[in-house]
């Protein structure tokens, strides 16, 4: 392998002092034209001869026990090929892997494991049987013809009531890990995560100003607009072959891999065009089943959920309860912090407690603190990532409860955070230090904009009021393996061949950074993502990762195929290579200018003759994270009669590294902005006492429309990361994580009621109004006294679904932040 | 989605007689727009659906003095919104229907719709009640006129019985010296529905009292409800801040609301506080002139 050697910092120089001719250009997505046009093919766009329409029965209880099914009429009914229950999935894998399973494996409180319900069922909406039939049509009659009886149990949806010792027991085999061992007795506390500095203690009782609140977010969807789609075909020789709409392809090998116990050769996965995923279609959902529904029907089979299972039962992002407290001097410093941090993990444990600690508390430095991390089950669907997994929860917390602190003290908000904001070499909650980061010069972007400087306005809305708010948001940056090939075509074009899934434009920004590498136009650059028989492996996209990590690799790959094209040039012009400069397409010999090549001549010659054609390749496994920081001003306007709110204005600040595609970045940050919005407004999960979704529609669970959002003016602030091509961060996330919190910020900024738990346009306001005119507060919660969690010997039995995280939780910025690993193993 | 038998009737007398010889289980479709969605997602299938979209003799908006304004079951609420006759004398129909949905939902959905499907929250149920609208409905035996305070029976159920169709919204003509005005509170811009609603409708005698007031609320009840307390509170009176404010308060135990995913009761009662003042305060003001 001839790949250039690199040093640790890709950039060649300060980015300021290179003169780049794509990169920082406004180019259009490579993909528009295929996605306005029609022709892109989303996950249930693709059919094959034969093929069979799976579906799922959903259970209508939230908590049950599954006393018997009755299959004969569905199994009966024709045009029926497949009825699948949870007490099949052993023995069908048994089959596919020809090894010996015991059912037990699969008895597990795991999220992997249990893809339909086997012998209680934990949320509402859980898949209990699958079926495959020739129509859509049949599959749901055979549905309607299965007999399930259920035994309910007890209900608990709400975090809080769950970590009750009383309250019912949403998994029996599911022990508290803490960080020294496991508990000997089941509990709905999964997990319990102990973060300290210092004497908390002391710190508050001296600080000269305190202020305490608890803080409610929503479960919340990702609200991609493309439902799950998968399809499955098995064929003779003993491979499967998968189509479906993924974050990424190699995930789904893997975690299919692991699944069936078979090895990734024996499965082909192509990931479509995406639709939305927002971290959702990071982890596995419908591969599993349609896969063995396709082996038991022996017909390929292809599934798509409809917009109320979407819903009911994929991975929405958990709801939380945050009790903090800060103290501080008046002049702003903190002295110390106290929270506890309470996750509504779902029915199946998973992490999340600990990346919103990160993510809330991350950016400023507290000398003294105690955050605890509480991830709990409940009778709700498993949670899963969603654009900065657990930030937005945290950053709600941690920046209104700033926002009450600078209103005690009378200073702006941007001061106290500037005054606190962690800088390079600071470490976070989870002991890790930053690298070079640029969050005060966000903070003092938004201080210095016009908007910030400008007396606020009044509303044009009579009885209206206005009102203006900031928040800030981190999100410690996604890493993980890349590989990209560049092929150079016998004209000097080149070919960017991936794995990985562009779920946000990555495409044009590779081809953005292979054009400036080979200094080639942009036009001569196309990228392709086959299937994962074809493409160099690559790790799920999330996290932000793409353009920092694949970006690494396409890098490399355009280095090395220079070097290479240098090479073959050199063999052209019979002279040694290192004679030989390139500049803009053409090659020529450095003593004699005037004998040249032009790139498109020498790859023509290279591909008959000398060393051949040449394919450039770059991989990177592991860079260092880039923290991302952002600071945003959010106006609205509130109607204090009715509650309602609107965010008519956003200036949103953001630390981009480096701007490769400042269309793509703005895009990235409107669309985290608009989300955000959501969080704060109108988007919420609602379930009535008996845990069954009220809201499983896009009417009632209300995410912003075209006129939700406002004016979204971006501020991109280039300080560039040390590690990565050209100094750039992963964008995609942290903008979604300061806007629920500058919401409510503005909303109290406007009429002066504090609301503390989201959704909260509507009554929440009101509320907020009233308490704040009645002297109520709220905020003065009495914390919920655990008492101490009993840990064990660990002869408890483990769980074999998941490994503890521990370890690799602490090293993170953000725990659980990217889906590099699919969950399903 | 379950399969279900599909008729394309080109004319009103046709449709009845096909609901007449299919019997019971059928479903009339006019754009669709809620009974798609009722099929689709919470799979209500019907036996049979009997589509207006050809039948050419229901697509009508027209007005004439004495005979009042007459929308036909198959026009668009677009139609309706852009009728230059309905703007100009029926502002608070333009001001509902504007309200439902989208532009794309205006153009496929009908008002005929949006009373047949009696929800409680349905946009241009209070104006039309208030206005003091009378359906016509057809069955193969004829048709029947029914003043449409009379139409609504519970959440999605209506008078309409076995075989009938709503052939026509008669509204009768302006009065002078009258207004109206109709308000929602919903959380999101547009694309949503109402967690409560109200429609005021006055009209005022030469002395400037109260002659005749209609208040009528919406998704606080299992139908459209009349705030009887509140109305009769203002008739024979001249009206003024303190007795809108009254008024608005009548309504409030006017109003029977629920707890469900789009508010909480109180919540509901506060609104419709809110929205009785202000509609009334702007049907005074228009009326006056
Ligand atoms: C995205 C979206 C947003 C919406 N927003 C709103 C909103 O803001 N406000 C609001 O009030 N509604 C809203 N709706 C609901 C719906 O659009 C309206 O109720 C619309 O007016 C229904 O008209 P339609 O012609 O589409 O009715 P259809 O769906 O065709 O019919 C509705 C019901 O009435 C019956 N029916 C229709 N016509 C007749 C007839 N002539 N005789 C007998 N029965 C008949 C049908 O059988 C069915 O039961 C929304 C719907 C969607 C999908």
């Amino acid at each position: 392998m001839t790949t250039t050697e690199l040093p640790r910092t890709v950039t060649e120089a300060p980015a300021d002092k290179v003169t780049h001719v794509v990169i920082g250009q406004r180019v259009a997505k490579i993909e528009g034209v295929d996605k306005v046009t029609g022709k892109a093919l989303y996950g249930a766009d693709t059919s094959r001869p034969g093929m069979l329409w799976g579906k799922m029965l959903p259970s209508p209880h939230a908590h049950a026990i599954i006393t018997s099914i009755d299959l004969s009429a569905a199994r009966a009914l024709p045009g029926v090929f497949a009825v699948i229950t949870g007490a099949d999935l052993p023995g069908i894998v048994a089959r596919i892997s020809e090894t010996d399973l015991t059912p037990e494996e699969f008895d597990t409180p795991s999220r992997g494991k249990q893809i339909l319900a086997w012998k209680k069922v934990v949320f509402f909406g859980q898949p209990v049987v699958a079926v495959a039939a020739v129509t859509p049509a049949i599959a749901e009659e055979a549905l309607a013809l299965i007999k399930v009886v259920y035994e309910p149990l007890p209900v608990v949806v709400d975090p809080e009531a769950a970590m009750r010792p009383d309250a019912p027991l949403v998994q029996n085999a599911v022990f508290t890990e803490t960080f020294s061992g496991k508990a000997t007795t089941p509990s709905n506390i999964a997990k319990v995560t102990e973060l300290s500095r210092g004497n908390v203690d002391e710190a508050i009782a001296n600080a000269e100003v305190t202020v305490s609140g608890t803080f409610r977010t929503a479960m919340v969807h990702q609200g991609y607009i493309e439902p799950q789609a998968c399809l499955a075909e098995y064929s003779a020789d003993g491979r499967f072959t998968i189509w479906t709409s993924t974050q990424g392809q190699f995930g789904v090998r893997g975690g299919l891999s692991g699944f069936l116990k078979i090895p990734p050769r024996r499965i082909r996965v192509t990931a479509s065009e995406i639709g939305g995923g927002f971290g959702a279609k990071g982890a596995m959902t419908l591969e599993p089943i349609c896969t063995l529904l396709a082996y038991s029907a022996g017909r390929p089979v292809k599934m798509q959920l409809t917009r109320s299972e979407v819903l009911r039962a994929t991975r929405p992002a958990p709801d939380a309860v945050m009790h903090v407290t800060l103290g501080a001097r008046t002049d702003g410093t903190l002295l110390g912090a106290r929270a506890a941090f309470i996750w509504d993990v779902g029915a199946y444990p998973g992490g999340g407690s600990v990346g919103g600690i990160n993510c809330g508390f991350g950016p400023y430095i507290v000398p003294a603190y105690s955050y605890d991390g509480y991830d709990v089950l409940t009778n709700r669907p498993s949670t899963g990532a969603y654009r900065a997994p657990n930030g937005p929860q945290g950053a709600f917390a941690v920046e209104s409860a700033l926002d009450m602190l600078a209103r005690k003290l009378g200073i702006s908000p941007i001061t106290l955070r500037l005054r606190n904001a962690v800088r390079e070499g600071d470490r976070n909650p989870s002991d890790v230090p930053y690298p070079r980061i640029g969050f005060r010069e966000t903070l003092e972007a938004i201080e210095n904009h016009p908007v910030w400087a400008s007396p606020k306005a009044t509303s044009s809305r009579p009885g209206w009021l206005r009102g203006r708010g900031v928040a800030c948001g981190l999100w410690g940056g996604g890493v993980g393996t890349s590989m990209a090939h560049v092929n150079i075509g016998e004209d000097g074009s080149a070919v960017i061949v991936t794995g990985a899934v562009d779920l946000a434009g990555t495409r044009t920004t590779m081809a953005q950074i292979a054009a400036e590498e080979l200094q080639i136009p942009f036009e001569r650059v196309n990228i392709v993502q086959p299937d994962t028989d074809t493409a160099p492996f690559n790790n799920p996209t999330g996290g932000s990762r793409l353009t920092y990590s694949l970006g690494t690799a396409v890098y490399r790959a355009a280095i090395d195929a220079r070097t290479k094209l240098k090479q073959r040039a050199s063999q052209q012009f019979r002279c040694p290579a290192d004679e030989v400069d390139y500049r803009d397409g053409e090659f020529w010999v450095r003593s004699d200018p005037s004998i040249r090549l032009t790139i498109g001549q020498v790859a023509r010659s290279a591909a008959g003759s000398g060393d051949g054609p040449v394919v450039g390749t770059g991989e990177v496994t592991h860079l260092l994270r880039a923290p991302a920081f952002a600071t945003q001003l959010v106006e609205v306007e509130v109607d204090p009669e009715t509650g309602a709110v609107q965010v008519v204005n956003v200036v949103a600040a953001q630390d981009v590294g480096r701007a490769i595609n400042p269309t793509a970045c703005e895009g990235q940050i409107q669309g985290g902005v608009v989300q955000g919005i959501g969080w704060a407004l109108t988007e919420g999960y609602v379930y009535d006492e008996q845990g069954r979704l009220r809201n499983p529609g896009l009417l009632d669970y209300r995410m912003p429309t075209a006129l939700d959002a406002p004016n979204i003016e971006c501020v991109l602030v280039e300080v560039p990361a040390i590690d990565g091509p050209y100094g750039v961060r992963g964008v995609g996330e942290v903008p979604i994580v300061p806007t629920p919190a500058a919401v409510a910020n503005a909303v109290f900024d406007a009429c002066a009621g504090r609301v503390t738990s989201l959704p909260l346009c509507g009554e929440p306001v009101i509320v907020a109004m009233s308490d704040s005119r009645t002297g109520v507060d709220r905020s003065q919660m009495v914390m919920f006294n655990l008492g101490p969690i009993p840990t064990g010997n660990s002869s408890a039995p483990e769980s074999p679904g998941e490994e503890p995280k521990l370890a690799t939780e602490v090293e993170d910025y953000c725990a659980e932040d990217d889906v590099a690993e699919p969950e399903i193993e | 989605m379950r399969a279900f038998a599909y008729h394309a009737p080109a004319s009103l007398a046709e449709a009845v007689a096909i609901l007449r010889r299919e019997g019971p289980g059928g479903r009339v479709l006019a754009g669709g727009t809620d009974l798609l969605v009722q099929m689709k997602e919470r799979g209500t299938v019907p036996r049979y659906v009997v589509s207006l979209r050809a039948v050419a003799d229901l697509s009508h908006v027209t007005f004439q003095t004495g005979r009042g304004l007459v929308i036909g079951s198959r026009a668009s609420l677009t139609d309706v919104i852009t009728n230059r006759d309905v703007r100009e004398r029926y502002p608070i129909i333009v001001e509902s229907a504007g309200l439902v949905g989208s532009h794309q939902i205006q153009n496929l959905g009908t008002v005929g719709g949006n009373i047949c499907n009696a929800s409680p929250s349905a946009d241009t149920a209070p104006p039309l009640i208030a206005l003091g609208a009378i359906l016509r409905l057809h069955s193969d035996q004829g048709p029947r006129e029914l003043p449409i305070a009379e139409f609504f029976t519970g959440p999605g159920r209506t008078a309409l019985e076995e075989g009938e169709v709503l052939a026509e919204i008669i509204v009768p003509d302006p009065q002078p010296h009258s207004g109206g005005s109709y308000e929602r509170y919903t959380p999101r811009q547009e694309m949503d529905i109402a967690v409560a609603s109200a429609a005021s409708f006055v009209i005022l005698a030469p002395d400037g009292t109260v002659s005749h007031a209609k208040i009528i609320l919406g998704a606080v009840g299992p139908t459209p409800l009349h705030a009887r307390a509140a109305e009769a509170m203002l008739v024979g009176k001249i009206p003024s801040g303190g007795l809108i404010e009254a008024a608005a308060s009548a309504a409030v135990s006017d109003a029977r609301p629920i707890s469900d995913q789009r508010g909480s009761e109180s919540y509901r009662r506060h609104l419709i506080n809110v929205l009785t003042r202000r509609t009334l305060t702007r049907a005074i003001e228009s009326a006056r002139g």
